[in-house]
């Protein structure tokens, strides 16, 4: 992973899609993972302008209370994270989580980050299988057309 | 150009919250005031038709650890998103002012 040592307690890392994932005092971008050891929270824009140009940074406290969302649903999620209106659709789940997480405790929470999850996904799903309708309709009218 | 019964309401939650209005804050806002909570799957593909359509203008902002380091996406609504928003609050106010209460209950003869 291309990463960039600031100072003794910050690891900066250049991202192209701000497509990453903070977990406790590790850090996953594009399915790459790296430890990030006595790290202090830094604002992306921090070093927006100075060091790297465009989205860049993924800086997280290893102390800092990551949301920890149940990792099925979280991982059906991923895939879909596409667009950066997917990612901060996605960023709002896991906020949601957070939140109810101290409103109605893990489980109820729990329950709730899946029900979020499905309904994000339904239409998602439901677009992806009438693409496939569509083409399976389109590929035997031509094989009709072409072998009859 | 029509907009549906969510998309006004996620266009004034938007307005009322300027300029920070995100998916959460949305919904919360709807909840607040009318009672109905929409899911945020909902509340994105509102805002993905409104901001295909030139209503609705967003900007990047800040990246927390509550949200997985996934950053916020802020909406504004634009010139032609409150104009037609404003068509449509008009169109609905017209139509409430040719409403009969009371004719579910019969009553519509008694009052009329």
């Amino acid at each position: 992973m291309n990463e960039k040592k600031k100072s003794p307690a910050h690891y900066v890392m250049p991202c192209d899609t701000g497509a990453y994932m903070l977990n406790g005092g590790s850090v996953t971008f594009n399915g790459q993972s790296a430890m990030i050891a006595n790290a202090s929270v830094i604002k992306a824009e921090t070093f927006s302008s100075t060091v790297f140009f465009g989205p860049t940074v993924v800086v997280h406290s290893k102390d800092a209370q990551a949301p920890n969302p149940p990792p099925i649903p979280h991982d059906l999620l991923r895939p879909f994270a596409r667009s950066k209106r997917d990612l901060a659709a996605i960023g709002d789940i896991n906020e949601l989580y957070d939140r109810d997480r101290a409103r109605f405790g893990r489980a109820r929470a729990r329950r709730l980050y899946w029900a979020e999850t499905l309904k994000f996904l339904w239409p998602l799903l439901g677009r992806a299988f009438s693409r496939v309708i569509k083409w399976a309709v389109i590929i035997d009218a031509l094989k009709r057309h072409l072998l009859g | 150009m029509n907009i549906g019964a969510l998309e006004q309401h996620v266009l004034m939650a938007i307005m009322a919250l300027h300029p920070n209005g995100y998916g959460v804050s949305i919904q919360e806002h709807i909840l607040r005031r009318t009672g109905q909570e929409y899911s945020i799957g909902s509340i994105y593909a509102a805002l993905g038709r409104l901001e295909d359509k030139g209503f609705l203008e967003s900007r990047q902002g800040e990246a927390t650890p509550q949200r997985g380091g996934r950053a916020k996406l802020y909406f504004t609504i634009t010139a032609p998103g409150e104009k037609t928003l404003q068509a449509s609050l008009k169109a609905t106010r017209s139509l409430q002012r040719g409403l009969r209460w009371g004719t579910a209950f019969g009553l519509s003869e008694a009052v009329g």
